[in-house]
């Protein structure tokens, strides 16, 4: 138990840090590809008695959704597509594809998609067919073909704007060559509304609770240094 | 201050927007050659806290950084430019692009696109859209012409009474590398832009070229059922981020009596 303002306040913190998290995760509820991220604060620091915080990312499926459009592509299951950002690699579920003026497949923040030999892929006009290996077909002749990697540790994942993974080189980076991907589809967000509004109340009620802890902290030691002592 | 607050205040901006494109789609679910936008969401950059593998003062080592999220925003509002329904109708004038491509129309002196092709004939016999804005290449018709006839690969001829061919040519079309890069300037018109790439030109039929049908007007693309959706998404998802802007509103206020 942790009997100090202090203390009480470190936890108070703590739950208010998740909050920030639960906030993100409902701003991003119609972000394609987004992956819902929580803050727990399981194992405790005994040295100075603050919970240590551990970030964990649901990189669980969201929601399959046909959209029509020649350049959106989902996968269905494990992988990632890699995009160039800036001098790097990164990685996205996201695969709300478009063009730019020379007609380089993009995402929609106008970053390069790679194909499987780490070039940008140039779409010349006509009918894209994108298969479930990743394959891209333009009238019938094949073109490219995606890259898509998986990882064996995706926690060890960096987040980038743009719902963007950068990998720092300990994730386990390795080519997928069994993707299964969806042409004409997006993946929503996978942030699940209720569990969200559920922990939302939760961090609520605790906070209220340590509020009432706080002041009969406070109150107790009011009484000590005002009250203890005194003749009546 | 509670960083959620600005967190949340961010997902009700975008949300908002995601239903002014919305409403402006439903606004124009009538309106001849509009094409539907949709709001492209995106997730902000993350603030990290501690890095992965830094140390505790206990010397445990974290596995996972801390990154913290801060929001979401609408990056693209991107214009879908698939067919929309076709709709007969009695005028020569009216015309539908089976496929890729545009009118090129002229607004004085500079030229703007448009996938409207409901045209008219102005005093001089040249062929107009309803706003006024002249056809390019222009389509001049004589007065005596009573028949008018433009086939799919966009050859147009007008005849006299007798069938006497007076005026023939042919119209032509421009498409984009990029069209959804277009920017609409509103009138059912767009403008190029960096990202649209420049106006390949081009006849009906030819390769990547839609074909005209004549006697028919190209409806809406916008899906009402498939707005209605988004719509109620979308106002669900800007009540629940209110409710997190209420609870860290409530947070704060707990915060600050803690102090009687």
């Amino acid at each position: 138990m942790i009997y100090s303002i202090g203390g009480v306040a470190n936890v108070y913190i703590d739950r208010v840090d998740q909050l920030d998290y639960i906030t993100n995760n409902i701003a991003n509820v119609n972000t394609p590809g987004f992956k819902a991220v929580k803050l727990f604060h399981n194992t405790m620091d005994e040295a100075t008695l603050t919970y240590i915080p551990e970030v964990v990312t649901d990189y669980s499926p969201g929601t399959m959704y046909r959209t029509n459009n020649a350049l959106d592509v989902a996968i269905n299951g494990e992988g990632f597509f890699a995009i160039q950002s800036g001098e790097e690699t990164a990685y996205t579920r996201q695969g709300n594809f478009t063009l730019d003026k020379e007609g380089t497949l993009v995402s929609n923040e106008g970053k390069y998609v790679l194909s499987k030999t780490g070039k940008k892929i140039k779409i010349p006009d006509g009918t894209v067919q994108i298969n479930e290996k990743g394959d891209i077909a333009v009238d019938g002749n094949q073109i490219d073909t995606l890259k898509i990697v998986s990882f064996k540790n995706p926690q060890a994942l960096t987040k980038e704007e743009g719902c963007l993974f950068k990998d720092a080189g300990n994730a386990g980076l390795a080519e997928k060559n069994d993707p299964l991907l969806r042409q004409h589809h997006i993946e929503l967000s996978n942030v699940q509304v209720v569990k969200e509004m559920s922990d939302m109340i939760d961090i609520h009620r605790s906070v209220e609770v340590y509020q009432k802890v706080i002041q009969t902290i406070a109150d107790q030691d009011r009484l000590a240094t005002n009250q203890i002592g005194r003749l009546a | 201050m509670l960083r959620s607050l600005w967190t949340a205040a961010t997902g009700m901006e975008a949300q908002q927007i995601n239903l002014d494109v919305v409403a402006n789609n439903l606004a124009n679910v009538n309106t001849t050659g509009f094409k539907k936008s949709k709001a492209e969401f995106q997730d902000l950059l993350y603030q990290s806290g501690k890095k992965a593998g830094a140390e505790t003062s206990s010397g445990a080592q974290i596995p996972v950084g801390v990154e913290v999220g801060m929001g979401s925003r609408i990056t693209a509002t991107k214009k879908m430019f698939s067919q929309g329904d076709f709709r007969q109708t009695e005028s020569p004038y009216d015309w539908v692009i089976e496929g890729d491509g545009f009118f090129q129309l002229d607004d004085n002196g500079r030229t703007v696109y448009s996938k409207a092709g409901s045209f008219m004939t102005n005093k001089d016999g040249v062929l107009v859209n309803p706003e006024g804005l002249k056809l390019t290449p222009q389509v001049s018709i004589p007065q005596e012409a009573v028949k008018f006839q433009i086939l799919s690969d966009g050859t147009w001829e007008a005849r006299d009474k007798i069938e006497n061919k007076l005026a023939s040519g042919r119209i032509e079309l421009v498409r984009f590398i990029n069209p959804a890069g277009l920017r609409s300037i509103g009138r059912n018109l767009y403008d190029i832009t960096d990202s649209s790439g420049s106006p390949v030109k081009g006849n009906p039929g030819e390769t990547g070229f839609g074909t005209i049908t004549q006697h028919a007007v190209e409806m809406s693309n916008v899906n009402v059922v498939d707005e209605m959706v988004q719509m109620i998404a979308g106002q669900r998802a800007y009540e629940i981020n209110t409710k997190a802007i209420q609870t860290a509103d409530q947070i704060l206020q707990m915060v600050g009596n803690l102090k009687r």
